[in-house]
Formats: C-alpha cells, sequence, structure tokens
C-alpha cells in the first residue's frame, strides 16, 4: 500500500466520524447552516480525495453525496431524517469499502450494484426535492427519420430536427444569454453494467441537460435471444453546460462519449407542413427590405401579422417564430435574421453553412465568432495556440482576468499577479523580449489603477512590431516597485512579529502506529524489571562481599534511577491515554438506529467524554457498553404508550457518563426505564438452576438484580432481534473483568436502572501481592485483596467438610492455597501456629486463601500467557522480578 | 529553489501535490487553511500558491483576496477544486486567483502548469 492511499484511508476515516457526528447533530437541530456548510465540505474532501485513485465504486457514492448535500446547503433540498438514513448508509458503504481497500488494496468489483444503489437512493433526494428538475428526456421508441441536411451531427442517430421546437427555442435562449451549447453523443460500452456504469442515470443526469434521447445502436433481438447484461443503447444529450464540465462528468468513460460544440443558428431549424400554404414573395421582399432599413418595429409587426395569418402547423409559421424570437434576443444580429428570411423564399432549411463562409466576414462580428465554433472548439487567441493548450489556457484566464471589472481592493495585486503570470508564461515559450513591454503596460495599469493597459497589451501583444519606447521607462518603475514594497513587507513582519515563532512550530501532532507504542511499552516495562535488580544488587554488595558504601552508592544510583524510570513510564502511558469519547462516539447512532427500529423515543446524554484511560482499556470497554446500552433500549425504555400511561415523559432518557476516581475511570450507563424486578429474576434464576432453593429464600433483593450477571441467565422471553442473542449479561461482566474491571448494577422497579463500570486507567502496570506457598512464590493482583491475617489454627472450623473460620463476626469460608494447586502438603503455621490467610473479594463475598507466608507487594508488567501456555486459566500471566526470576500471577476466580 | 505553498485541507491531496512537486524539485510547504497559509506567507512568500476552494475557517477565495491586497505576495495562484459550479472559475479570477484547474489534476498537467507559471523553460 502506497504512503498516499495510507492517508488517504485515514483521512477519510476521520471524515467519515465527522459526517457520522455532524449528522446527529444536524438531527438535533436541522436548521443549522452552519453544520450544513460543515457536512458538505468534508463530504466534498471526502470524494475529492477519492478522485485521486481509480476507485468509480467509491467516487461514485461520494459524488452523488455531494451533490446532495450541495443542495442541502444551498436550500434545495430541506433536511429529513430519510435524508441522514440514506447518507448514513451511504457513508457506512464508504466505510466497508476504507475496510476492504486496506485488507485487499482494492475494491471487489461486486460492490457495484450496491454503488450505483446507494448513489441512486441519495440523487432521488435531490430530484425529488429540487423545483427545476432538468428537461424530462423524450424516450423515442422510433428509428429517427433521416436527418435534415446541413446539421454538423449527421454520424448521430438523431439529428437537431428531432428536437422539439420549444426545447430548441429554449436552448437557444439560453445560448444567446451566453451559455455554451453542446451535442453529446454518449455509447456505452456493451459491458458497461459489468464496469459499474449505469447508462441511463450517467446521461440522465449530464450537467445542463436540455433533451435528450435514447436509440437502440442495432435492432432488437427477439425476446428469447436478448441478452440483458448487454448495453446496446446509445444516448443523445443537447447540453448547456461547458465542455470541460461534461469532460468531467464523463470522465470514467472518456471513450464512449463524443462531445461538439454547437452553433446556435443551427437550432433554428423551422419544421411543418411546406405545401399547406402560398409563398408570399411580397412578404420576403418587404421583410428584407426593412431589416436592412433597420426598421426593426416594422419588421415584428410584419412578422406577427404574417403569423397570424397562417396556420401554426406551416412550415412558414415555424420560420416566423424562429424569426420573431431572434429579433427579441438578438435584434442587431442581421445576418441571421436575413438567412432566415430568405429561406422562406425557398421553404429550405436556412443556409447556416453557407452564412459561415459567405456571410460570416461581411458585417456581422458576432455571426462570424459564434460560428467557427460548430467545427472546431479554438481557444479565442489563436496565436497563442502554437505554444501549447497550457499556454493558451493560461493566457485566455489572464484575459478573463484582466477583463473583470476594476472595482476591487485588491486590484492592483490582481494586476500584478497576472503579469507575474503572464512574465512566466513568455519565459516559457521563449518570448522574453516582449516581458519589458508587458511590464511597462503593468506599470501603467497600475497608475492609472484599471487592467485596461495592460488587457490591451495582451490583446495586442501577437502584433509583429515591438514598441522600445518603453524600455527604459520599465527599468526605473521596476525601481519604484520594489521602494514600495519593501517597507510594506517590514510593516507586515513587523505587525506579525509574535506569530513568527509559530509559523517555523510546525505540526503540533504525530500520527504514530500503535505497534511502535506498544514496543515502547514493552521496552520501558523491562526497564522497570532491570532496575529492580539494583536493589536486589545492592543487598548482595552488602551481605555477600561485605561492601557496605558500595551498597549505599548503588542505593542512591538506583534512586535516581528509579524516578526517571517512573517518569518515562508514566509519561508513555499518557501517550497510550485516550478519551472514552473513542467508544462514546458511536451511541448517538446506535440508539437513533436502535430507537427507530422498535418504535422507541429515547434522548441520550453523554458526560464526561474527555475522561481518558488507556487505549487497550478504552478499547475493551466498547462491546460491553453497546451491550448494555442495547439491553437498555430493549428491555429497559418503555414505548412511548406505556410511557405516557405510567405518567413518564414519552421519551426516556439514557445517560452514559464517565469519571475519574483516583487511579480509574467509572463509566455510569443510566436509564428511566422499567427497571428489573428482583421476584422476576429469583424465579428465573431458580429455574434455570443458577441458585438453588436455599439461595432463593435468603437472596437479598440487590443480590438478585446481580444475579443478571451470572452465566446462562438471560431474561427475554423471547429473543428479539437486538439483545437477546444468547449472549447475555455474563458475558458483560466477563469482558469488563478482563481488564480487571467490575461491574455494579442497581434497579429500582419502574424507575429505571444504573450499571456502573469501575476499570482502572491502564493495564500495563500490575499491582501484586507476592505470596508463598510449598516453597514457591505466586503473585495475586492486589485489586482482589481484601485484607491479610493470621489466624490461629484454633480458630479454624470446619462446617460441613468445609473449613471456615468466623472474622469479624462473619462466617468466612477458607481454601488452602496448596489444595487449590493440587500439592498435596498441609500449610505452614508460624512460630504461635498461627496461619497466614489472605482475604480475597470473590464476586462481591470474602474467602480465605491459607498460604504458607505473605511477601512484599511489587509493580509488575503483566504478561499474559502465550501459546500452549494459554490455555493454563488458573493464571492470569507471568511477570519478571528483579533478580531475574520469574513471578506466576493466580487469576483466583479460576482456582476457586 | 522556488518555494510552492500547498493549501488544502485534504490531507490526501497535499501529500499527493507535494510528491509531485517534490519529485520536480520544488520546496513545497503546506497549510491547512487560509489563516494558516498566510502566517505562513508573512514569513516569506512564496514562488506560487496552490490553493483549494473549500476549507474551513478562510476559504481559498478569501485567502487569495486578502493575499493580494495586503499586498503580502503578488506570485502567481493556481486554483484547484472538483468541478463545481461552473462560476467558480469566475469567482477564482475575480479572487486573485492565475489559473484555476479541476481536481484530480493529473501529474503531468500540474508539473507543465507550475513551470509555466513560474517562468521556467517547457520541457
Amino acid at each position: 500500500m502506497t504512503p498516499l492511499l495510507e492517508q488517504f484511508l485515514s483521512e477519510s476515516r476521520e471524515s467519515l466520524q465527522g459526517i457520522g457526528e455532524k449528522l446527529m447533530q444536524l438531527e438535533k437541530e436541522p436548521n443549522s447552516s452552519d453544520l450544513m456548510i460543515e457536512l458538505f465540505r468534508l463530504v466534498h474532501t471526502l470524494k475529492g480525495n477519492s478522485g485521486l485513485f481509480d476507485m468509480p465504486e467509491l467516487t461514485r457514492v461520494l459524488h452523488a453525496g455531494e451533490d446532495l448535500m450541495d443542495a442541502v446547503r444551498n436550500g434545495a433540498v430541506a433536511y429529513s431524517p430519510l435524508l441522514a438514513d440514506r447518507l448514513l448508509d451511504a457513508m457506512d458503504f464508504v466505510g466497508m469499502l476504507c475496510d476492504e481497500i486496506e485488507a485487499d488494496g482494492s475494491i471487489h468489483s461486486r460492490h457495484i450494484n450496491n454503488s450505483v444503489h446507494l448513489a441512486d437512493a441519495l440523487r432521488q433526494l435531490i430530484d425529488v426535492n429540487s423545483a427545476h428538475s432538468p428537461a424530462p428526456a423524450c424516450i423515442a421508441a422510433e428509428q429517427p427519420p433521416a436527418s435534415a441536411e446541413g446539421a454538423p451531427p449527421t454520424q448521430q442517430q438523431f439529428s437537431l430536427d428531432d428536437l422539439p421546437e420549444d426545447i430548441r427555442m429554449g436552448a437557444y435562449r439560453s445560448a444567446v444569454k451566453g451559455a455554451p451549447l453542446h451535442w453529446l453523443a454518449y455509447s456505452p460500452d456493451e459491458e458497461c453494467f459489468f464496469q459499474g456504469d449505469d447508462p441511463f442515470h450517467q446521461a440522465r443526469q449530464t450537467p445542463g441537460i436540455q433533451w435528450g434521447s435514447i436509440t437502440a445502436r442495432r435492432a432488437w433481438p427477439k425476446l428469447s435471444e436478448l441478452d440483458p447484461y448487454c448495453c446496446i443503447l446509445d444516448f443523445t444529450v443537447l447540453s448547456s453546460a461547458p465542455h470541460d464540465e461534461l469532460e468531467e462528468y464523463y470522465r470514467y468513460v472518456p471513450n464512449q462519449v463524443r462531445i461538439d460544440p454547437l452553433c446556435r443558428q443551427l437550432l433554428i431549424l423551422p419544421q411543418g407542413d411546406p405545401n399547406g400554404g402560398p409563398v408570399y414573395e411580397d412578404f420576403v421582399a418587404d421583410a428584407l427590405s426593412l431589416l436592412l432599413s433597420g426598421d426593426i418595429a416594422g419588421l415584428t409587426r410584419a412578422a406577427r401579422s404574417m403569423l397570424e395569418l397562417s396556420n401554426p402547423d406551416l412550415w412558414i409559421s415555424s420560420a416566423l417564430r424562429w424569426l420573431l424570437l431572434v429579433i427579441e434576443l438578438e435584434p442587431d444580429n442581421i445576418g441571421i435574421q436575413e438567412v432566415i428570411l430568405l429561406s422562406l423564399r425557398t421553404l429550405t432549411q436556412p443556409a447556416w453553412h453557407e452564412f459561415t463562409t459567405h456571410g460570416g466576414d461581411t458585417v456581422h462580428p458576432v455571426a462570424a465568432a459564434a460560428v467557427p465554433c460548430a467545427t472546431e472548439p479554438v481557444m479565442p487567441e489563436p496565436a497563442a495556440a502554437p505554444h501549447g493548450p497550457e499556454v493558451a489556457a493560461l493566457i485566455a484566464a489572464q484575459r478573463a482576468i484582466l477583463s473583470l471589472p476594476d472595482g476591487v481592493a485588491w486590484l492592483s495585486g490582481r494586476i500584478r499577479a497576472a503579469a507575474a503570470t503572464l512574465s512566466g508564461c513568455l519565459h516559457a515559450v521563449g518570448s522574453a523580449a516582449g516581458i519589458a513591454e508587458m511590464e511597462a503596460s503593468r506599470d501603467a495599469a497600475l497608475e492609472k489603477g484599471s487592467s485596461a493597459p495592460l488587457l490591451s497589451w495582451l490583446n495586442g501583444f501577437f502584433e509583429p512590431e515591438l514598441s522600445s519606447e518603453q524600455t527604459e521607462h520599465t527599468d526605473q518603475s521596476d525601481e519604484t516597485a520594489a521602494t514600495i514594497s519593501a517597507p510594506q513587507q517590514t510593516d507586515a513582519a513587523v505587525k506579525f512579529g509574535r506569530r513568527t515563532e509559530d509559523a517555523y512550530s510546525g505540526p503540533k501532532s504525530i500520527k504514530v502506529d500503535q505497534a511502535k507504542i506498544d514496543h515502547l511499552m514493552n521496552l520501558i516495562g523491562e526497564m522497570v524489571v532491570a532496575k529492580n535488580a539494583l536493589p536486589y544488587l545492592a543487598g548482595r554488595a552488602e551481605t555477600v562481599f561485605g561492601v557496605r558504601d558500595l551498597s549505599r552508592e548503588i542505593k542512591a544510583q538506583y534512586a535516581v534511577i528509579n524516578r526517571i524510570a517512573e517518569e518515562m513510564q508514566d509519561s508513555i502511558m499518557q501517550v497510550r491515554m485516550m478519551p472514552v469519547s473513542f467508544v462514546f462516539q458511536r451511541f448517538p447512532r446506535l440508539v437513533r438506529d436502535t430507537s427507530n427500529k422498535l418504535e422507541k423515543e429515547v434522548n441520550l446524554i453523554l458526560e464526561g467524554e474527555d475522561t481518558e484511560a488507556d487505549k487497550n482499556v478504552i478499547e475493551s470497554l466498547g462491546d460491553p457498553l453497546m451491550h448494555i446500552v442495547r439491553n437498555s433500549l430493549d428491555h429497559g425504555i418503555e414505548t412511548p404508550a406505556v410511557r405516557r400511561a405510567l405518567g413518564k415523559p414519552a421519551a426516556g432518557t439514557i445517560v452514559i457518563r464517565a469519571t475519574q476516581e483516583s487511579d480509574r475511570v467509572i463509566i455510569e450507563i443510566r436509564d428511566d426505564g422499567k427497571g428489573i424486578d428482583p421476584d422476576v429474576i429469583k424465579r428465573k434464576a431458580f429455574e434455570k438452576g443458577v441458585i438453588d432453593q436455599e439461595r432463593l429464600e435468603r437472596i437479598t433483593d440487590q443480590e438478585a438484580v446481580n444475579l443478571v450477571f451470572a452465566a446462562g441467565f438471560s431474561t427475554a422471553e423471547v429473543v428479539s432481534d437486538l439483545s437477546g442473542r444468547g449472549v447475555g449479561m455474563d458475558v458483560v461482566r466477563t469482558a469488563v473483568e478482563k481488564v480487571n474491571g467490575t461491574i455494579n448494577l442497581e434497579s429500582e422497579k419502574g424507575q429505571g436502572t444504573r450499571i456502573s463500570l469501575s476499570v482502572p486507567l491502564s493495564m500495563a502496570i500490575t499491582n501484586v501481592m507476592i505470596v508463598e506457598s510449598n516453597q514457591q512464590i505466586f503473585g495475586i493482583p492486589m485489586e482482589t485483596v481484601l485484607e491479610t491475617v493470621r489466624i490461629p489454627r484454633a480458630d479454624i472450623h470446619t462446617i460441613k467438610k468445609n473449613q471456615t473460620t468466623v472474622l469479624r463476626g462473619r462466617i468466612v469460608p477458607l481454601k488452602t492455597l496448596n489444595s487449590l494447586l493440587g500439592l498435596d502438603v498441609p500449610p505452614k503455621a508460624n512460630e504461635e501456629d498461627e496461619l497466614a490467610v489472605l482475604i480475597v473479594n470473590l464476586q462481591g463475598e470474602p474467602v480465605g486463601i491459607v498460604v504458607d507466608d505473605f511477601r512484599e507487594t511489587v509493580d509488575i508488567i503483566l504478561k499474559p500467557m502465550t501459546g500452549v501456555l494459554a490455555g493454563l486459566s488458573a493464571y492470569s500471566g507471568s511477570a519478571l522480578l528483579g533478580d531475574g526470576s520469574v513471578l506466576m500471577v493466580l487469576d483466583i476466580k479460576e482456582i476457586i | 529553489m522556488k518555494r510552492i505553498l500547498i493549501i488544502d485541507d485534504a490531507a490526501t491531496v497535499r501529500m499527493y501535490h507535494r510528491s509531485i512537486l517534490e519529485g520536480a524539485g520544488y520546496q513545497v510547504d503546506e497549510a491547512v487553511n487560509g489563516i494558516e497559509a498566510m502566517e505562513k506567507s508573512l514569513q516569506e512568500p512564496f514562488d506560487l500558491y496552490i490553493v483549494d476552494i473549500n476549507m474551513p475557517k478562510q476559504d481559498g477565495y478569501g485567502f487569495l483576496s486578502e493575499l493580494r491586497s495586503r499586498d503580502i505576495s503578488q506570485a502567481p495562484a493556481l486554483m484547484v477544486s472538483t468541478e463545481g459550479a461552473s462560476n467558480d472559475r469566475t469567482r477564482a479570477y475575480a479572487a486573485g486567483a492565475n489559473l484555476y484547474l479541476v481536481k484530480p489534476v493529473k501529474p503531468d498537467q500540474l508539473l507543465i502548469h507550475c513551470r509555466l507559471l513560474l517562468g521556467e523553460v517547457h520541457p
């Protein structure tokens, strides 16, 4: 994968997430134009990026999304939940494609259908909503009649003759106003459906479409032989969009499209019955004289009265309508009017080609300029063309820039920038001689405060004479220009002096591969272990070698290294910290989609999203939280009708709040739903054998509701689509406990449920207590240890074969570590015949573990068991100690 | 060495343009919006600006007209944006751009135009 593609994927993910968030916000404030603009920008950026790669599936959907958001932004389409749904679907699809690109490096072709479908779904919203939808495409079923002579695209199956008069007139109107006119023939590849094209849609959505038609390329085969996956359609479109816009729109099928510029005169094709009426020779003669004498009003009157007298279906009427239209739109364009009038004499189509050659160079510059485009779409400055289209385009651009109205604050900047650009062009084409003259015109333009002098130089540059008189003037003015600009720059530098350092400071954050940070974390782990060897070494220096001073020095040095190592560890932990918003951000969408599906109304409130914890911890919370929220939505929150009947607000509330308490993060999920009925839980638990009769009688309500966490417990009567997937809350509990977290549930029937998760800020460093058993040492995580006590052997009683003791008035069951580990050795007692008992918390109940002796507590980096050893569930992992020995850390829950 | 500033909010596009231009031996700097571009230009004006239109905080039009009217740099500016409405081109010119190209710009096209705008001899 190239770095560019990697960058694209990472930026796309950010954009997708942003789009999701913005849509959620827009749902709350549907009229916020800021949000719409931002949303458009995100989709726009995403689409722009995708254009750099050859990913038509991706681009198609994003393009549709961009168009839709553009329409929303401009107010042409109103925001609606349906729109949000479709856009979210489309973005999910884009996200899925991104995943696929990441995994396989490309997009599988099977996504074509989805892509087209999603894009269509988005475009539908534009079409339905926009008031001025483009002119409908006329579908012609029959073969077109033979095209009239004179129309240039004779190779097309459709000619201009086939266009209804009103459409041609409409196109003519817009062309007169300056809109370009293009005749577009699109012949999709026969295999186009397999390339992901949607030719009908493509043609239908052609920018600036005025008219369109579809024909079969060849006679339709018999139905039995018809291959529906073979496209034999040809599309013809009349468009008023600029050439490059059409080219851009058809950029994926450039070989299948032919775009011809069309002269507007060619639209003037009178149609109708030629034999139905007399040819008024007098009228034509009169009209011609009126035209030549410049009596437009007289000509109009004459044409109108003639039109009233004629049957509207006649050819002559059609020609008169055109004449009137041209008079209305271009009263000065006598040439066109003359040709129309002359055609009345012969009742043949106006001779536009003749007009081009003979009439063009006479008196009518408008017609002359307009006609060449029928044959070749050249740049307006033929002299520049030899130097390549890029230079020509640049010069044309500067001409356009200099032709803009002068009244802007940055006029002098505009002139100078255009001059700099022109100078670049001149250098590039080797016409350096013209630079001096150009600069003189530039200075004249700057002096006058108008672009005109430079523009006239530009227009006249390709004249052969080069006036040398202005050359000396140029040098001088260059000097003045230099003296003027210098102080301004100093001004700017002084004014923004403070920002100087900022600009050099570079990016504020960097992206780092997670593997690198993990590696760093491992290294610091080893460092912590290695440094722990120093006190051990100091001890040996003193006891074994008897060098007390050296021992003291090692200890002093150890203190320094210890401090640095701890700070380093802390810093690396900080790098791994990320806000809980990482998991929270998916909930607005989840709640929205789910509540819609369940037809419930739910307000989601997120609090403390910026609370931070280690990346691993945060990631491990995703699934449990999702499950809890789904449970709340599915089983907790009642339907609006039920809620109203209970006197609650129709919309339920789910609050997810994160807070930090010392070195733990507490996440609380609270809903105001129906709560959990402890009696139901008790009955169910008993029925399912989770608890026995005896426990059923004694269990408190609080304990009962926590039974939902017991393995194999699920209260859902009906397995629903959402949460009743056979996994219950025990999975949630297991997942939370995996990251050394605890989970607690409180519920009040009818009032709601509150679940709180407590997880450590970081899992990297674990504090364990070392205990001794049968001359081996084991680690026990401190968060499970409640206390350590020494109990006289006499205080240990056996109740029903189980050893117990009474600790502060409460019976605590006792287990010996030796027997739990399968060692057939009795626990050792100390001189006073007391046994060392570690009281641990086992799912809320205290249990005593009898060990041989207690040792110190240490901070370790717990490494999970890997490979074959991973099957040893009795251990949660291993760690290296300072003296290099391995400490096995026990998983208390598993061994008891 | 000629200095070119790429102003675009899309990191992918910046990277794309940068790789093309750096490959051709130009010194390239980046900015994510008009405001950052302005700060960098105040440091030391560039020889050429490649400007996107749609950016947060300050868009390409705003940046260019400010660049021109405060006379910070009159170096040529190339405006690059995804097709969009046809009036984008006119607006770009009015704001102070010297050329408007439609994204995605092919590498050779970008280089040809940059060389022209910088007055370097056509290869």
